[in-house]
């Protein structure tokens, strides 16, 4: 109840604050001359930007494309390699693996070309038939398969038999392999050529796919400094005894990494909903033992960040999870593992999702004294296409196979013992939007270091989060949230500690919708918390939403929904409901400072149409009946920690 | 068979360099050399290939089959991608092909502005009112303290020297295409974007041109390679296809072919 009646409080005030503003925009706006002499004679005006040191617009980009290099991309059709890639994200059109040209609405500020590391270049070798390969039985069977058009069928065997461990090491490029250097050679060199400090940034990168029983333990690592250093090693394997599937493996090679290169790097796992319960594990999943204090201050160093939606299905909670969240049965991917081998258990599910892997990590902390799971969020494609292409109107598939065509979403995506995911149920999703100071290197790894960042479902709408002790009603009518967010508190992926006198934090919350996209419907805080007996709880807030004079909370303290303009038939929707722009401030009405908790914003767009909308318009088809056809695009931000 | 018997054989010569290629074959797979009855063997199972495989050719078993048709495709591909190696291109040619595709290079107009948000949530119908009052106003006397001004709104109240499509980006809308167009150091507006209304100060604008080469030198050899490939491409395929004439039947029932 205390909740409910300090929200209404809270929201009256942000009403008549918006009404008054008009009047007071007015009173402030309209200048008397005599007034406007008096406070500022003769004086020049002064910009009040100067010398910030605050980011001032987030850049977006995406963190995890594969292109024709990765294997079971390039089994797939890929056919884009790393330089075209990076062409189409700097907003340039190309022609993609399945012949048609495509763009992007607009260019991206960033892409890191994450290609797996296990066989790097080895479709591009599978392909060339060269005499290695044909004089292997598997080799010689997946060139015939793939020359012989069954690229999809080939990609899948490629696919089980990596994850099964049983790909023939005679035709498998390995580090240390020339075709292995050149791979990564060529990596390097489409990101060099592709870098361009202010305008792009070209990260070098490839992914890490630990895989071991299908289940999902992907990880993206990302080199901070340029071609010499990167050159200067080579990505990291699963496969013994050059690699390892061991995350605690990796770690020891980026730190032996950094010693070598003079690079940082960063890793960002992904997909922990195909993990099985292993993503965000108590229980350690190799060795079998409770995690201890080692593992959880090596996996915080390193995994700064967690990709918290894609195409292979949204991460950050689940409806078992959070039953009383009405938003979390959100673009599930809830079967069972990545090949669908081994079914899901709800058990599982905790392990998986960007939530209660957070809550988990306060569990955690309290016994071993660190949090190994503080990290931040982002969002990135994972598209298998060299397309970084994830929206709505312009979705160009999760592989080069399901590039727009009148069959992709009625046909199975992947199939498995334990179930079959649609083509339709591949998510146009997501992009990773940082706040950096500069379109750098630099600048953008150091902003995902600190996770001043938040992870989208594709839209490029812009959120600030601030936390502090200190925000006032009063700066909801700032005309510069970010200058006052900085001042008087932390960013998106900080912390708060000891509250002076116990008192509650704020929170400073600001949105504007992507110019190019659907007004928003709310902002919302999610918070989780350690009670004494240590036990985990969340609560998601309400704290902004469109048409606050008509919409009210109802008796169960849910927000009406804010509707549906969605037309299914000519796709359209209209932005005459929800609002351009949110800003708030808040403070956590059930707070106690004795407990750990953690707060991140999430910000609802209105419904829109779902990509299959936009391919049954255009070839004329009838999607499967159980088609989900509408979405909310959303962001998640990176939490702010409150520690005691 | 008593046909092909009747032809005079055909020739099949063994080289000593296949032989030695049928042998590093060997020791890729086994990892230690043939012993000499091994590579009787393996010559013996290449004579055995080559004689099948001229047959196959002379029965035309090549014609009809999807892989060798793939396989055959993708090699005279990677022929042509050999035979035409990029070069480096000289500066004079840089330069030209700067000059040919100056859309591609061209550098946009810059602007640097101040905007002031009047959001149309909070104001309705007023909102354009209150734009033009703003506007009034704030050319009789500068104001000093911008950030007391207009509506909140989380996008940069002062726009530093952006290209007119990055502020199209951010703002969308007519609000670039618009600040482009008004008078500088003058209030002017409102104007609509995405989110709203706004009153804008234009303080400076850097008009379009054409960049040096050595400010864009790695943009447009990119370029330049991108088009020698798709030319070279076009060229030899336009060459292939000058010594067929190619016949298309249509399909009697049209409807099948849509």
């Amino acid at each position: 109840m205390r909740t409910r009646r300090n929200w209404s409080a809270l929201g009256l005030a942000l009403v008549a604050g918006i009404a008054a503003n008009s009047a007071r925009a007015q009173d402030t706006g309209t200048l008397d001359k005599e007034r406007a002499a008096q406070l500022f004679p003769a004086k020049a005006p002064y910009s009040p930007y100067a010398g910030r040191a605050f980011p001032t617009r987030p850049l977006f980009g995406d963190t995890h494309l594969h292109t024709s290099f990765s294997m079971d991309a390039g089994a797939f059709g890929a056919r884009v390699d790393p330089v075209q890639a990076y062409r189409l994200a700097k907003g340039e059109e190309i022609t993609a693996s399945s012949g048609q040209s495509v763009k992007l609405s607009r260019p991206l500020d960033f892409l890191v070309v994450a290609d797996h590391s296990d066989g790097m270049g080895f479709f591009p070798l599978i392909f060339s038939g060269s005499p290695e390969i044909m004089a292997d039985p598997q080799g010689r069977k997946w060139n015939q398969m793939i020359n012989g058009g069954q690229g999809a069928d080939a990609a899948i065997d490629i696919i089980r038999n990596f994850g099964a461990g049983t790909i023939s090491r005679a035709i498998f490029p390995t580090p240390g392999t020339p075709a292995y250097r050149g791979a990564w050679q060529k990596t390097i060199e489409a990101a060099e050529q592709a870098n361009e400090p202010g305008h792009f940034t070209a990260f070098i990168g490839f992914e890490w796919t630990s895989n071991t029983g299908g289940n999902n333990l992907h990880r993206n690592v990302i080199f901070r400094e340029d071609g010499a250093r990167a050159g200067l090693t080579e990505p990291y394997t699963t496969m013994k005894p050059l690699g390892s599937d061991d995350p605690r493996d990796l770690w020891k090679w980026m730190a032996a990494t950094e010693a070598k290169t003079g690079s940082r790097v960063l890793a960002i796992a992904h997909n922990g909903n195909l993990s099985n319960g292993l993503m965000f594990p108590i229980i350690e999943p190799v060795g079998g033992k409770p995690l201890d204090r080692a593992y959880a201050e090596t996996r915080t160093k390193w995994e700064r960040l967690y990709e918290a939606t894609q195409i292979k299905g949204d991460g950050e909670t689940h409806p078992t999870l959070s039953p009383n969240d009405e938003f979390a049965n959100f673009e599930r991917w809830d079967k069972g593992n990545l090949d669908l081998t081994v079914a899901k258990k709800p058990e599982m599910l905790e392990f998986e999702y960007a939530r209660s892997a957070l809550m988990n990590g306060l569990r955690l902390e309290q016994k071993l004294g660190v949090n190994p799971f503080k990290f931040g969020m982002i969002g990135s494609t994972d598209a298998h296409t060299g397309l970084a292409a994830i929206e709505e109107d312009n979705f160009w598939g999760k592989t080069s196979s399901s590039e727009p065509n009148e069959k992709r979403a009625s046909h199975p995506w992947v199939s498995g013992p334990a179930g079959t995911i649609m083509g339709w149920e591949q998510t146009a999703s997501g992009y990773a939007a940082v706040w950096a100071t500069e379109n750098t290197r630099a600048s953008l790894w150091d902003a995902m270091e600190r996770r001043e960042t938040y992870a989208t479902t594709g839209s490029r709408m812009v959120v600030r989060f601030f936390g502090g002790f200190d925000f006032t009603e009063a700066d909801v009518h700032t005309r510069l949230p970010g200058r006052v967010g900085y001042e008087k508190g932390v960013p998106m992926g900080g912390d708060l500690r000891s509250a002076p006198n116990g008192e509650a934090p704020t929170f400073l919350v600001a949105a504007a919708k992507d110019p190019f996209g659907a007004n928003l419907d709310r902002y919302q805080i999610v918070k989780g918390w350690l009670d004494a007996k240590g036990a985990v709880h969340e609560k998601v807030y309400d704290v902004a939403w469109s048409d606050p004079e008509t919409r009210k909370p109802g008796a169960d303290g849910k927000l009406p929904a804010v509707g549906n303009t969605v037309d299914a038939k000519n796709v359209t929707w209209s932005n005459s409901i929800g609002t351009p722009e949110l800003i708030a401030v808040w403070s956590d009405p059930d707070f106690d400072p004795k407990q750990r908790a953690f707060y991140y914003g999430r910000v609802i767009e209105i419904p829109t149409p779902r990509w299959v909308l936009y391919d049954a318009k255009y070839y004329g088809i009838e999607l499967p009946p159980d088609a989900v056809t509408t979405t909310t695009e959303r962001a998640y931000t990176s939490p702010i920690w409150y520690t005691p | 068979m008593g046909g092909a018997g009747a032809r005079a054989p055909d020739e099949i010569v063994v080289s000593a360099g296949r032989i030695e290629q049928l042998a590093l074959g060997f020791t890729r797979t086994w990892q230690r050399p043939p012993t000499q009855q091994e590579l009787v063997g393996l010559i013996d199972d290449y004579v055995n290939e080559e004689v099948l495989y001229r047959e196959a050719l002379a029965l035309g078993l090549d014609r009809d089959d999807l892989i060798v048709r793939r396989r055959m495709r993708q090699k005279m591909e990677f022929l042509g991608q050999d035979s035409a190696p990029l070069r480096k291109p000289s500066d004079s040619e840089l330069v030209e092909f700067l000059r040919a595709n100056p859309e591609k290079f061209r550098e946009e107009p810059r602007l640097s502005f101040v905007q002031l948000y009047l959001s149309a949530a909070r104001r309705g119908e007023a909102a354009a009112r209150d734009g033009a009052r703003l506007v009034a106003e704030l050319n009789e006397r500068a104001p000093s303290d911008l950030a007391s001004l207009g509506d909140p709104l989380p996008l940069p109240q002062e726009v530093d020297d952006r290209s007119v499509s990055e502020i199209e980006r951010e703002f969308g809308g007519e609000l670039a295409a618009r600040v482009l167009e008004v008078e500088p150091e003058r209030w002017a507006g409102p104007f609509a974007s995405a989110f709203g209304l706004h009153v804008v100060l234009l303080r400076s604008r850097t008009e379009a041109r054409l960049p040096a080469l050595e400010e864009v030198r790695a943009s447009v050899e990119r370029e330049w390679g991108v088009a020698q490939r798709e030319r070279a491409e076009a060229e030899r395929m336009a060459r292939l296809r000058e010594r067929y004439r190619v016949t298309i039947e249509p399909p009697d029932d049209r409807r099948a072919v849509r």
